[in-house]
């Protein structure tokens, strides 16, 4: 089920093109990650998404209500945590995400239970009566994920949302986004820090200049840029024999070989990497490890903002 | 009034049990602080003669205490709220909160002054007590209060509206208002507390609206109940449509329609006593506004932008996309808006027999001035996203338009120069009247000759906003 579908949706801020005709069609359970240098149109994006810019042309819509004339129909639906934000500081947390429930319509008797659901889903249980000028950013950060959870939305629209944190927050944060993909939430997340997306984004779109080079799943992005896998076998002896073995099968390159890791590049498919395992233990090579290792973001990226003027691929 | 989830946030961060007793107690000290000064001047220094009118003078000053908490401190918290969302950076949440626009505004006015709602309730508890020991007058006590609740109402409901338009987040100059509130506010506090004790002289008075006899105070209180429905309008909208102007093209044309409607009918009643003040009044208390509501109804090149994007969209001919677009456009309402401007003054020249010399020629000279000043603000509208800072250099250029006829006037002694000046202009027909039709052609002339490049400058923008660079 389609619950996102942009249309040459384009925001111009004179003769600044902030996003530029750009389409998108995004799942139910999927999680997007906006990957762009700063400046490339993300939070614009974001923003009109979240109707709080009006596109200046084509359309939008969110869970089939159009983005320009029922933009309350849709702000009940969405959870947006923008880029640089705070909450009501002389508010408890309580109180804060109660007001948060009431403004979006969940039901009086469940909103004292849905404090304590999500107030324990972002681990700051025992912070419910703290003034919220009193949270360190990491811990403001994690309220705004509560005050985004508070109403159950079906999509969750985040702007970049661990710029200015601390390692331990950045993980703890991260640990939160992961639980929402895996509770199968439909989110958006931009940012231009690469590694905070990899692990938990099923899909992405790199965007940059207003325009998508790239959208896809990762692993058809992957495959698709890479267009072969590259294979880590790590062995317990003999390391010559098992290089030996994996020069000779059809379809692979040997890439290295050092101590007891070999690495190799094979064009195939999943039943390929299961012969040639099959053939290194037939021979007597005590495999220790056999992985496929998946390019990170930051390659990928890298790959693809290298072709610029490349027109956009769909994969 | 209480389900409201603003209010009730507001009453969690303004009404804590401590916050209330300490307000409460403020006040309540406060006022038996008066009471006790009061009393005492009646008893040991006998300030006032009878009992009355200690009761008087303690109605007097609860009515200004009143006037303090609604009009000063309520519309403070009015106008601070948005500013401090915007400071504070949680203004992107309430935004995107999905209550009706008109649930905002209300939670807003009602929570944010929850406090002071509570002290002006109480106030008026004591207020009406020695109303009724004062024996003031059912009547007066009721315009009255209609007076204060309705100016109270436009004071709060303006002061939401300019915080909801103002774009700064500093709360420097918020201190700095509060500074400039307290110098000059002081003065014309304590003139309107003198007012306010010689405001049973009011009794009986009325003016005149049109052919409608009516109360002062009641008049006062309509007028600004009526202005009151205009802010609800402005803040539902401003709300609802962030990014467009102020004013819808119609709205602007109503509003404008309306307010001249007040002034004629307010001001030439009286015409027949003081002719040329009233006159006087009127230029300028119809030509201001006529400079004003452009301002806040123009589009911007990002509202340009949509249109055009709208007509390729409908895919309209060329031809046909231009004609659209001019009809829309900021010069066409700037021109309907001094049409209206127009027919104001032809009709208290026909319907209230006004005899003013030369009059097509007085509007034609005012047509290029306003001609200018509008391509001037056209200018600043669509290049503003390109050029950030034009609008200090239009407004340099209007200011030299202004002053410079006027000093080079009285540098080359030639007292006709100043009439090329809106101003000096003005001043010559409310002084004289304008007697040389010729000086009026060349007026006209040396205007049209200044528009030139800004409208020159106007057409290359609308071209660029139509161009095909910009899509559907």
């Amino acid at each position: 089920m389609i619950v996102l579908e942009t249309d040459k949706i384009r925001k111009e801020f004179g003769s600044t093109v902030a996003v530029n005709d750009l389409s998108l069609s995004i799942y139910k359970g999927q999680v997007w990650g906006l990957i762009g240098p700063n400046g490339a149109g993300k939070t614009t994006l974001l923003r009109m998404l979240a109707t709080l810019l009006r596109p200046t042309s084509g359309t939008a819509k969110l869970l089939g209500h159009n983005l320009a004339s029922n933009f309350l129909a849709i702000r009940k639906q969405i959870g947006f945590m923008p880029d640089f934000f705070n909450l009501y500081g002389d508010l408890k947390l309580w109180e804060c995400l109660e007001f948060f429930a009431q403004a979006y319509g969940v039901e009086p008797r469940r909103i004292p239970d849905k404090i304590k659901e999500v107030l324990e889903f972002v681990d700051l249980q025992e912070k419910r009566d703290s003034l919220m000028r009193h949270l360190s950013r990491g811990m403001v950060q994690r309220m705004g994920v509560a005050v985004m959870l508070v109403h159950e939305p079906e999509i969750f629209l985040l702007d970049e949302p661990a710029s200015g944190l601390d390692p331990k927050a950045r993980i703890q944060l991260r640990q939160i986004l992961t639980r929402l993909s895996r509770d199968g939430k439909t989110v958006i997340i931009s940012s231009h820090i690469l590694t905070e997306m990899s692990g938990f984004c099923s899909h992405i779109a790199i965007i940059d200049r207003g325009s998508i080079v790239v959208q896809g799943s990762v692993e058809e992005i992957q495959s698709k840029l890479s267009g072969a896998i590259k294979v880590i076998i790590r062995v317990i002896d003999n390391p010559q024999q098992a290089a030996e073995i994996v020069s000779r099968f059809p379809s692979a390159k040997l890439l290295t070989s050092q101590d007891n890791t070999i690495t190799a590049e094979l064009v195939g498919t999943e039943s390929d990497l299961a012969i040639l395992n099959t053939r290194l233990v037939n021979n007597g090579v005590k495999v220790s490890a056999f992985y496929e290792e998946k390019i990170n973001l930051e390659d990928l990226f890298m790959k693809i903002t290298s072709n610029k003027n490349e027109p956009v691929q769909n994969v | 009034m209480f389900k409201n989830p603003l209010i009730r946030r507001y009453r969690y961060s303004l009404m804590r049990p401590a916050q209330f007793w300490v307000y409460t107690s403020i006040y309540i000290s406060i006022l038996f602080l008066m009471l006790l000064i009061n009393y005492s001047l009646y008893d040991f220094q006998r300030v006032f003669k009878t009992l009355e009118d200690l009761h008087v003078s303690l109605y007097t000053q609860l009515l200004f205490i009143q006037c303090l908490l609604l009009l000063i401190w309520a519309a403070f918290n009015s106008s601070s709220a948005i500013s401090l969302e915007r400071s504070e950076r949680t203004y992107d949440f309430f935004r995107i909160l999905p209550m009706p626009a008109y649930q905002k505004m209300l939670g807003i006015l009602a929570g944010k002054n929850l406090v002071v709602l509570l002290l002006a309730s109480i106030n008026l508890v004591f207020l009406l007590f020695y109303a009724y020991k004062a024996q003031i007058g059912n009547q007066m006590l009721f315009q009255t209060l209609f007076a204060l609740f309705s100016t109270a109402l436009l004071f709060n409901t303006g002061g939401l509206l300019i915080s909801l338009c103002a774009k700064g987040k500093n709360k420097g100059s918020k201190i700095g208002g509060i500074i400039l509130l307290v110098i000059f506010g002081m003065p014309l506090l304590i003139n309107s507390m003198m007012a306010l004790s010689q405001l049973s002289m009011l009794q009986g008075k009325t003016a005149t609206f049109y052919t409608l006899r009516l109360p002062i105070l009641v008049l006062i209180g309509s007028a600004a109940i009526y202005y009151t429905i205009w802010n609800i309008i402005g803040i539902l909208r401003r709300m609802n449509k962030e990014d467009q102007p102020l004013f819808s093209r119609f709205g602007a044309l109503l509003f404008l329609a309306a307010y001249y409607a007040f002034v004629i009918g307010l001001l030439f009643p009286h015409v027949s006593v003081v002719r040329n003040e009233m006159l006087a009044a009127f230029w300028w208390l119809t030509l201001i506004p006529a400079l004003i509501v452009p301002y806040i109804t123009f589009f911007k090149t990002e509202n340009y932008l949509e249109l055009s994007a709208s007509y390729r969209r409908k895919n309209l001919s060329r031809a046909k996309t231009l004609v659209s677009f001019l009809f829309i456009s900021n010069l066409s309402i700037a021109a309907v808006l001094f049409a209206i401007w127009v027919i104001a003054v032809y009709v208290i020249k026909l319907y209230y027999k006004i005899y003013i010399p030369n009059l097509t020629h007085i509007v034609l000279v005012i047509a290029s001035f306003y001609l200018f000043l509008m391509l001037l603000l056209e200018i600043t509208k669509t290049y503003d996203s390109e050029h950030g800072k034009i609008f200090l250099l239009a407004g340099f250029i209007a200011a030299a338009y202004l002053i410079l006829p006027p000093i080079f006037a009285s540098i080359f002694e030639k007292e006709a120069v100043a009439f090329y000046s809106p101003a000096g202009f003005l001043f010559m027909v409310l002084t004289r009247g304008l007697n040389n039709v010729y000086s009026a052609a060349g007026i006209c002339l040396y205007n049209l000759l200044l528009s030139v490049i800004p409208a020159i400058l106007i057409i290359r923008r609308y071209i660029q906003i139509l161009s095909p660079q910009h899509p559907a």
